[in-house]
């Protein structure tokens, strides 16, 4: 949704953690009520709603917990216990770009921790550099099996998925990424390989009784 | 498009895509678009031979034959002078069904994994697809469970519970305090959250042939009394999801979910779930705390999630694998699928093999064949060349088996007289570079990460494993934080409210006890 994106101001006031987060717009509120109140009816309806509101921001705003404590007859504080528990859903704005490095068993016993190592250590150097801008674009993270242990070591991008990957190309991606102009090509959505005949969303037809 | 336009395969599984199988087709689609070639391309699933990935299959009237691994590189010269490359050119790998990883397995869960494009309820239908809900829909709920449960089958997420005996408590719960059995709400949960390292077959199902899993929910739905169903999938397989969902919504425009299923009695209907990073919510009851929109902590039991389960309704709650295998046993039959295996471990396995191994993939088998010939056999040895130093089998909460032991037959049963545990099939595979110390510390490390923190075993005492197994590698009174290390175990194992804390012992006591050099 363009119109709300546009309201993200830039320069980030200081709230009382001393954690910064982008101003919270009327536009922002009203965003996160119409998802709330659109998935209300779902069973268990809480997780859903906060990978929606994610979705939308790449965050969960701190302001949009009680709108949708409120809108699920919820206290604030169970919506956070929610929100916390979880280590999908961010608290913060995260980098542009998040490089997912796989450190569990299956990519360990093919190098995983010393390419993760050594990716850190690139990106620590691009960032040190004056030419790129890779702290606000490009962050490393760990994750742990993305189900592709008979190709590892694996690494997801945004929702890319890459099998085998070596220092080398690791670092050719990050470089790629850290570019300011850089666009990922699956950035919030996820690409299919191709497009079925429909694309239509899939809450099924027939499930709302 | 003429008679003799030929249909060209290459996979859009999410493994093979990240090996490259866009680009190799994209390639193929140029040519086909500046009409170089007749041909037609089909995206279709992974056979699972990933080290063949990507993998391009041509049709020809004898079968598909094969060629891998083609990158886009490969293509132009793979259709050198614009003609479709026949079972005569050099590099190719003779018809794929004689490929002798694939020729060698016993494919009955994974029948129609690789072989279509997963969306195409047409070609679900023309393998035999929903043959056996349409059977289904004849029989009594009381004879589908008796079907499932004569069979064998055992829950494939690791557990290896009787899946007719679950079934069993949910159709009898409530049909005793209601006039009718229908008006008890029950569940289905699928648990595809496959977090487990060295497991994605339940990916590979769900990307591959969602039909498959859809088709034996509804059974289950039909076999227990229950209306809706739940498919509860990683966030971490964005390609699962979106597949299922179109899936879903094709099934619901067919008719295939809904309510009067094929113009009969039955109502199914089924919602995908996106799960949100937590390793814990594998484990059923967290799981299904999951669903109801709460923290995932795991629940004592009992109840059991048959009588209580989500939302305190009776709720099925199985593996993809174990959901997806119903339709093959209730349209070949109970027998059929029983005959398979060796001793209680009936059926086949599918097994899957990674890490540290050149041949790494998908291998359903019968029970009963050894680790050592999957692992040397078929898997053809480490990647890096270095002799084979361990195995983890079963996930993070397995044991390591050392290279010694592995005539073991792969049943449920000689893995338990083992100490160890067969699980979901999951092998990882590593050399002898690897330092075991480390790999159990990281084993406490997991747990650490991923506790639920409901119970104190498990939370406190994956910390204290961690720091103690530091002490031990750091040479700080080893004789002594062994000992400890020990016990720590022993309570983790015995005190533990779910599976997550009673079993991270499982790889530390058996480096402990095969690797002492490293610990």
């Amino acid at each position: 949704m363009s119109s709300v994106d546009n309201t993200i101001a830039t320069d980030a006031p200081s709230n009382n953690d001393g954690q910064t987060q982008p101003s919270f717009t009327e536009a922002m509120a009203a965003t996160v009520t119409s998802l709330a109140q659109s998935m209300q009816a779902l069973d268990g309806a809480l997780i859903p709603i906060l990978h929606a509101v994610q979705a939308q921001f790449r965050y969960i705003p701190r302001e949009a917990v009680p709108i949708i404590a409120e809108c699920l007859n919820l206290s604030r504080a169970d919506v956070h216990g929610v929100l916390t528990f979880y280590h999908d859903f961010q608290q913060q704005p995260p980098a542009a770009t998040v490089i997912k490095i796989c450190r569990a068993e299956a990519c360990q016993s093919v190098g995983s921790e010393a390419l993760f190592s050594a990716a850190t250590q690139h990106l620590a150097s691009l960032q040190s550099g004056s030419t790129l801008n890779a702290s606000a674009t490009v962050a490393i993270d760990s994750v742990y099996c993305l189900g592709n242990c008979a190709c590892g070591p694996a690494v997801m991008i945004e929702q890319t998925l890459y099998g085998r990957v070596d220092d080398q190309r690791l670092q050719q991606l990050i470089t790629q990424m850290s570019k300011p102009s850089f666009i990922h090509s699956s950035f919030h959505s996820f690409t299919p390989a191709f497009t079925p005949a429909s694309t239509t969303p899939s809450i099924p037809p027939a499930a709302v009784k | 498009m003429s008679v003799s336009t030929t249909t060209l395969f290459v996979p859009a599984d999410s493994a093979a895509r990240s090996l490259g199988s866009d680009h190799t087709a994209d390639a193929i689609a140029e040519l086909i678009k500046h009409n170089k070639i007749d041909a037609s391309l089909v995206r279709n699933g992974s056979r699972g031979l990933y080290w063949l990935e990507p993998l391009l299959e041509v049709e020809t009237a004898a079968g598909r034959i094969a060629f891998g691994p083609v990158s886009a590189n490969d293509v132009d010269q793979l259709f050198a002078d614009n003609k479709i490359p026949d079972v005569n050119h050099p590099s190719c790998l003779g018809f794929t069904a004689d490929i002798p990883a694939l020729a060698m397995q016993k494919r009955i869960t994974a029948q129609r994994i690789g072989l279509a494009d997963p969306l195409s309820l047409q070609s679900y239908l023309d393998s035999g697809g929903y043959s056996a809900l349409n059977s289904a829909i004849s029989l009594t709920p009381q004879a589908i469970v008796d079907i499932v449960t004569e069979s064998g089958l055992r829950g494939r997420g690791g557990a290896a519970f009787p899946t007719g005996i679950k079934w069993q408590t949910v159709l009898n719960t409530g049909s005793d305090i209601t006039d009718s059995a229908a008006d008890q709400q029950k569940y289905i949960v699928c648990n595809a959250d496959e977090g487990d390292s060295g497991t994605f077959v339940d990916r590979m199902v769900m990307e591959s042939d969602p039909f498959t899993l859809i088709e034996g929910m509804t059974i289950a739905g039909l076999a227990v009394g229950a209306s809706k169903g739940f498919i509860y999938c990683r966030s971490e397989y964005p390609q699962a999801i979106h597949t299922l969902q179109q899936a879903i919504r094709i099934a619901y425009e067919q008719n295939y979910l809904g309510s009067s299923i094929g113009d009969s009695h039955a109502n199914f209907d089924l919602e995908i779930r996106q799960a949100a990073g937590a390793y814990i919510c594998g484990e059923e009851t967290a799981l299904l705390e999951s669903l109801e929109g709460k923290r995932g902590m795991v629940r004592p039991r009992p109840p059991l999630p048959a009588i209580e389960g989500l939302f305190g309704c009776p709720t099925v709650v199985n593996n993809v694998v174990s959901l997806a295998s119903v339709p093959a046993i209730i349209a070949d039959g109970a027998t059929a699928y029983k005959n398979c295996g060796v001793r209680k471990s009936h059926g086949t396995l599918t097994v899957q093999l990674s890490g540290n191994i050149k041949h790494g993939g998908l291998y359903e088998v019968e029970f009963g064949l050894s680790l050592r010939e999957i692992i040397e056999q078929w898997g053809g040895g480490s990647i890096s060349g270095r002799a084979i130093r361990a195995v983890q089998v079963g996930g993070p909460l397995g044991a390591f088996i050392p290279a010694s032991q592995f005539d073991i037959s792969m049943d449920y049963e000689s893995f338990a007289e083992h100490g160890a545990i067969l699980g979901h099939g999951g092998i990882v595979v590593f050399d002898d570079t690897t330092d075991m110390g480390k790999m159990a510390q990281f084993s406490m490390a997991f747990c650490a990460l991923e506790s639920c923190g409901k119970c104190t075993p498990c939370r406190i005492g994956s910390v204290r494993g961690e720091e103690t197994i530091g002490k031990i590698k750091a040479g700080v009174d080893p004789d002594k934080n062994r000992a400890l290390l020990t016990d720590l175990c022993h309570t983790m194992i015995d005190g533990s409210l779910c599976a997550m804390g009673s079993m991270t012992p499982n790889p530390v006591l058996s480096v402990l006890k095969h690797f002492p050099e490293d610990l």
